[in-house]
């Protein structure tokens, strides 16, 4: 699917050649920067914007052709959108009533989703009398009363205060595994992509660079964008030497498990998180760097070292074993990396 | 001087200006209105200062007998009727002329937004007496629309277009339209459209999305389109005067009338009064029935 906006010199391509499969009852996320084109996406699904070439399938069922109003979707604004001339319960009941749901019906699931969300008390207040997260809440009900197949959410937490978020993230989770609704979450941070999601699409520049599971995404970058958007990241210049060897020109060599298929002697990038890299006295460690500078963060420590080669590592090592704090600056250090912690980048090195 | 009452000084002098002009020329000529409107009428114009009399309010409901005893007059409540009808039925025409207009309008570019509000302000750069003087070239029997419609052969005799209640609330309808559109275009211009998009993705069609959210989130600009159509509607006085003909007169001929050729300036007083009497209370009327929606919006 595409979708291009404008024509002609001036148009931009928001979404360029995009594909997703996404699976029933998953918590999906779209993970991306601003303007990479995750809500773009997320517009196209609810019916907001048609596509330039392409298709929406729902359960094998062409989307693309129908109004907003007819697809069985529902979304949760980013700035919630609730109607400020009507009452929270009146809000959520707003769906059912247009799709000509019996009163009793509407009463009924309006009062469940009151409970769900934990507003049963302020039922008739309106919304300009609640505060943000309350008005999060009574979106998240409004969107799901109607029970969609699908529920799209576009960064329905950006607004909230770090402390609010923390709670709400959980609650998303639990309400997702109770009703059991696909959820199509579209967020700029990794955090809460990496807490809540089944499987994230990170996109960029209007292209998905990689799927996965959250465990998939943060241990096993392809992208050098990936690794450099989701958590820290030490990324090496190196030139594979043979079956999953490649050597850091007058540092040594790392192993990986990664099957690149990269051909003897062509330019690999390997990426290593800090917290997988074992570092060792100078006389046990193989691949050797002097430490250029350590910083106390609480639970655990960075060291950050450098290279012969000159390149500056971090390693991130917990407080809790005694050699995190045996290390100083200018000390010869050893360090060590298991194959399966060191990811080959796909993308073209540079 | 402590910053209070700095403040309050300040405030003063900003406010003051205003308050003065209001005290000076609305406040004073309103209760010499009043005061003229309880004096005895001079044959010549103006009044007898200092005679008291209810002659001009009796005047309003009965006529004077030869014997001097009472007869109920409906004659001037006729015209006061008429008037309100008018305004009334031209405050229903432009809002059904005007609200989609506005709609219109509000869901256009931002440049083409522009171009439209200049368009709906552009009859205020000619004059009204002019404008309804055009009317009168269009209406009258050999004028415009009953030329075409003879020439184009559907009717035999000209149609009475003109010197009536049907020429008045054309002619009215034309004049204030402008009121009605600029309030509620304003209004529907604030709706955020993420709203919109809302109601779409709540199973709302187009028309349910109309009618539960866009107007009564527009409600406080149609109320006020409407105030502004119907209250000077209400006191019209060229527009009745020309395309009325002498014949439909409003009340705001009435006191024109009572002020010029029929030298009853109490009468007059007494008429205008009663005029703003009308308008507050219907103005009185409209805010305690929507008080709660206007709250909301």
């Amino acid at each position: 699917m595409s979708k291009v906006f404008g024509a002609g010199a001036n148009a931009f391509r928001a979404l360029d050649d995009v594909s997703v499969d996404i699976k029933k009852n998953e918590f999906f996320t779209l993970l991306g920067p601003s303007g990479c084109g995750k809500t773009t996406l997320l517009r196209l699904i609810a019916g907001f914007e048609q596509p330039s070439s392409g298709e929406v399938l729902l359960d094998g069922q062409d989307l693309s052709a129908k109004p907003p109003y007819q697809r069985p979707v529902n979304t949760v604004f980013q700035n919630y959108a609730l109607f400020p001339h009507m009452t929270i319960s009146e809000n959520i009941s707003f769906g059912l009533e247009m799709l000509g749901r019996p009163k009793d019906e509407i009463k009924s699931v309006t009062a469940e989703m009151l409970r769900l969300v934990r507003l049963e008390k302020m039922a008739d207040r309106r919304i300009t009398q609640i505060s943000g997260g309350q008005q999060q809440r009574v979106a998240l009900a409004r969107a799901l009363a109607p029970q969609p197949k699908v529920l799209l959410l576009d960064e329905p937490l950006s607004a909230l205060d770090l402390q609010l978020r923390k709670e709400m993230q959980l609650e998303l989770k639990r309400l997702q595994t109770d009703t059991g609704i696909t959820f199509v979450f579209v967020t700029h941070d990794q955090d809460e992509a990496l807490t809540m999601s089944d499987r994230i699409a990170v996109m960029n520049g209007g292209e998905i660079l990689q799927i996965g599971s959250p465990r998939d995404i943060y241990d096993k970058p392809q992208h050098r964008f990936v690794a450099g958007f989701i958590g820290e990241i030490n990324l090496l210049s190196t030139e594979a030497t043979g079956e999953g060897e490649y050597a850091i020109a007058g540092v040594g060599a790392l192993r990986s498990e990664d099957k690149s298929g990269l051909a003897k002697g062509a330019a690999a990038m390997l990426a290593i998180r800090p917290e997988r890299i074992n570092v060792l006295p100078a006389a046990s460690g193989v691949l050797k760097g002097v430490v250029s500078n350590v910083v106390y963060h609480g639970t655990d420590t960075i060291v950050h070292f450098k290279l012969a080669d000159g390149l500056e590592m971090r390693a991130r090592l917990q407080n809790n074993t005694a050699e995190a704090r045996s290390f100083a600056k200018g000390d010869e250090i050893g360090w060590s990396v298991e194959p399966s912690s060191v990811s080959v980048l796909v993308d073209a090195p540079s | 001087m402590t910053r209070a009452g700095k403040n309050t000084l300040f405030r003063t002098l900003l406010i003051g200006p205003a308050l003065l002009a209001i005290l000076v020329f609305m406040v004073v000529p309103l209760l010499l209105m009043a005061y003229i409107s309880l004096q005895t009428r001079d044959y010549s114009g103006g009044v007898v200062w200092g005679q008291f009399s209810f002659e001009a309010y009796i005047r309003l409901f009965f006529e004077r007998e030869l014997d001097d005893s009472l007869a109920l007059n409906f004659n001037y409540m006729l015209i006061i009727l008429r008037s309100v009808w008018l305004s009334f039925i031209t405050m229903v025409i432009s809002l059904i002329v005007g609200l989609p207009t506005a709609m219109f309008m509000a869901t256009r570019d931002r440049k083409w937004k522009a171009v439209l509000v200049f368009m709906v302000t552009l009859p205020f750069w000619t004059n009204l007496l002019v404008r309804n003087y055009a009317w009168i070239l269009l209406l009258r029997d050999h004028g415009t629309i009953n030329s075409l419609l003879l020439w184009l052969g559907v009717i035999q005799e000209p149609l009475p277009l003109l010197h009536n209640s049907f020429a008045v609330a054309v002619g009215l309808t034309y004049s204030f339209l402008p009121f009605m559109v600029l309030p509620i275009y304003s209004s529907l211009e604030k709706i955020d459209l993420r709203l919109v998009e809302a109601s779409f993705d709540l199973y709302a069609n187009r028309w349910q999305t109309i009618r539960r959210i866009i107007l009564p989130l527009a409600f406080p600009g149609i109320v006020a389109g409407c105030i502004l159509v119907f209250v000077p509607a209400l006191g019209a006085y060229i527009t009745p005067e020309l395309l009325g003909g002498g014949k439909t007169l409003m009340i705001g001929n009435l006191i024109g009338l009572q002020f010029g050729a029929a030298r009853n300036w109490p009468f007059g007083a007494a008429l205008g009064l009663f005029l703003l009497s009308l308008v507050l209370i219907s103005l009185g009327a409209y805010a305690r029935r929507y008080r709660s929606n206007l709250e909301s919006a």
